[in-house]
């Protein structure tokens, strides 16, 4: 069976399982760094997530599609590990029920719910500092990555579009100084920038959205604390955020252009 | 009716029998087609002989590609036709009265070559009265196991060398615009030299040509907005033969694929075939019979050839598409990032098909397309959604509003 077979028959069951693989590694390497606490943010993460999946799917009278369980890992990655477990049940719950469901579930909507959540927590809640990735997380994430590349679900352009504008604007010149940045960006890159339901749709849209994510995740990140040149994982999540927002108006704008090039010509 | 012998080699030396099935003229692929009969149920035709007019343009004729009788006349619904079936009769074939014009149109019309045309936009024969900006012809090969149009030529159609020259001249006539030839690099004829010929060569890799992507080599990514008329490169030949000799040929080559078969085997048949015979019984697991003009085109469930198709295939039989399920998300993997041909984005016209947005997908540039452009489509999208079918009902509101 061909991979466009699978993702024919599965749809978004297809892309929240190939996700969810994706995600484990990072996720691994976070529950042997954390142990308990993080054991207890995931699941509680889990629990409301798919509370709310199967409440949708029972009052809609649909087959239950465990997206939840993405939206939960993905969070779990970057929550805070001291969060009060109430922060933590309003901001998936509006996450998954405001980002997603009210739009009729994963693929349907045009925000990531793991996006909307860690946006909300930063935003209702100014005390909370998101989880930083450590060297080994992102190297974790590769794997990954690959895999998402692999079945298409992770757009290169995207991604490259991302890694230009913010090596030109955080004026990486060395392998030295690119380090760090990719392993502040690794998790965010992968799972908020990259998510593949959100994104633009055209090739000049993606690069486009790249470009935008990239650019935003230095503007946010200007004046902030931390090591000089890698972006906080606040600015990543924002920044995700309005690349997501935006990608629509890409797309138009990439649409308009690829209308213009269409001008009658015979011969 | 007899099976039709299986060739031994995939090109045969010269052009076998044709096997003795039944026929029929299909009315897919003719939009709306409402015919108006010239030979009712239980008639005799011959090879050539005029069935039926379309009933919207009574000029244009459909011949019998066989001598035999009128078995059905099968209507879908609004009394669109949906096959007219001609069964096979042994004994004297009766010569086809020959009425017809002078001019390569008239000849054309009368003698049931105008279908072979299809018109860009909306599809279906054009207008018997209109002049296209420009004529395509198809050559290259549009799939792995679809016949290769050079060999064609080569082999099957040796002895029928000029028929091809003259149908191309001969299509000069039509249009006061440029005749482009599509063809790839094993091309093996030299082409004549014409002030409104031109000749689009391309080398064929793993990528192979579909339609609309040749005729968007040819014409340019804009050239749709205006009309342009596509033929195939056997119809062409077949356009010469009858300007030469006044007779109708009514023979396709095509390729038909059996599972598990390694290769495809190439058959000389009539126009409309029925399927049955060339895959003879058929057991073991549910399967169905299809045949297609190319890898991205609509793939219909049928029991006839197609008007336009060169491949037939039996295709493992997957049950029937879910209904009554809630519309499914369309996932926007990197295989669609690829603009379908003329520079039309994919996933927005997936999405503007989907939702029937007739303006959306008339700024996104439908009108360069034709439903078997998009059906490959279906194959790649989780939501369900048949983007052939789709296209073709937007593309009859766009041609209403055109029209009033």
């Amino acid at each position: 069976m061909t991979l466009a077979q699978v993702i024919r028959r599965n749809g978004v069951l297809f892309v929240a399982t190939t996700q969810g693989i994706a995600a484990l590694p990072p996720l691994a390497v976070l529950l042997l760094d954390g142990g308990t606490t993080v054991s207890v943010v995931l699941a509680a993460a889990l629990v409301v997530a798919l509370g709310w999946d199967y409440l949708f799917a029972a009052l809609r009278h649909r087959t239950i599609i465990p997206t939840g369980l993405t939206t939960a890992v993905i969070f779990t990655l970057f929550a805070p590990a001291d969060m009060p477990l109430w922060h933590l049940v309003v901001v998936v719950s509006l996450g998954c029920v405001i980002g997603e469901l009210v739009f009729g579930g994963r693929g349907f909507a045009f925000l990531s719910p793991a996006t909307v959540a860690l946006a909300l927590l930063l935003l209702s809640l100014p005390d909370a500092t998101l989880r930083a990735p450590s060297a080994a997380m992102a190297l974790a994430c590769l794997p990954g990555a690959a895999l998402l590349l692999g079945t298409g679900l992770l757009s290169l352009r995207v991604a490259a579009g991302f890694a230009l504008a913010l090596g030109v604007a955080v004026g990486v010149t060395d392998a030295a100084g690119a380090v760090p940045v990719l392993i502040a960006c690794s998790a965010a890159l992968v799972f908020l920038v990259c998510d593949p339901t959100t994104g633009a749709v055209t090739p000049l849209g993606r690069i486009a959205h790249g470009v935008l994510a990239g650019g935003l995740v230095w503007v946010f990140s200007l004046g902030a604390p931390g090591t000089p040149g890698a972006p906080g994982p606040d600015a990543l999540v924002f920044a995700a955020l309005l690349g997501s927002l935006f990608a629509p108006l890409l797309d138009h704008i990439a649409i308009t252009i690829a209308a213009r090039r269409r001008r009658p010509r015979h011969g | 009716m007899t099976a039709p012998s299986p060739l031994a080699a995939p090109f045969p030396d010269r052009p076998m029998a044709a096997p003795a099935g039944s026929v029929a003229l299909l009315g897919a692929g003719f939009p709306d087609l409402r015919i108006r009969a010239e030979a009712e149920t239980g008639a005799i035709v011959a090879v050539g002989q005029v069935v039926f007019r379309d009933a919207r343009h009574p000029s244009i004729a459909f011949v019998s590609p066989i001598h035999g009788r009128v078995a059905a006349i099968e209507h879908g619904p609004r009394r669109v036709l949906s096959a007219f079936i001609i069964e096979p009769v042994a004994g004297q074939q009766v010569a086809a009265p020959v009425r017809s014009g002078d001019s390569v149109r008239a000849q054309m019309l009368d003698r049931g070559l105008w279908p072979a045309l299809v018109a860009r936009p909306f599809g279906g024969p054009p207008d018997p009265e209109a002049s296209p900006d420009a004529i395509v012809v198809l050559a290259a090969p549009t799939s792995p196991t679809a016949p290769d149009p050079a060999t064609v030529l080569a082999k099957v159609l040796a002895d029928r060398a000029d028929d091809f020259d003259v149908g191309l001249i001969a299509l000069t006539e039509l249009t006061e615009g440029p005749v482009h030839l599509c063809v790839g690099k094993q091309w093996p004829r030299a082409v004549q030299d014409h002030p409104r010929l031109r000749v689009h060569r391309r080398r064929f890799g793993r990528r192979w040509q579909a339609k609309a992507a040749q005729v968007a080599r040819a014409v340019g990514r804009g050239g749709a907005s205006g009309r342009v008329w596509t033929i195939g490169y056997q119809d062409v030949a077949a356009l010469g033969h009858l300007l030469r000799t006044g007779a109708c040929d009514p023979l396709r080559t095509i390729a038909v694929s059996r599972p598990g078969g390694a290769q495809p085997e190439t058959l000389r048949v009539p126009l409309g075939s029925s399927l049955g015979p060339l895959f003879g019984p058929v057991t073991g697991s549910p399967a169905r019979l299809r045949s297609t003009t190319g890898p991205s085109s609509e793939r219909r469930w049928s029991l006839f050839l197609g008007r336009h198709d060169v491949e037939a295939s039996l295709v493992p039989d997957l049950g029937p598409p879910p209904t009554g399920a809630p519309l499914r998300p369309l996932i926007p993997f990197n295989a669609l990032d690829r603009p379908l041909p003329f520079g039309v984005p994919t996933v927005p016209l997936m999405r503007a098909l989907t939702t029937g947005d007739r303006d959306a997908c008339a700024r996104l540039g439908c009108l360069s397309l034709l439903p078997e452009d998009v059906a490959h489509l279906t194959d790649l999208c989780a939501s369900g959604t048949d983007y052939g079918r789709r296209l073709a009902e937007i593309l009859g509101q766009l041609r209403k509003d055109l029209s009033t």
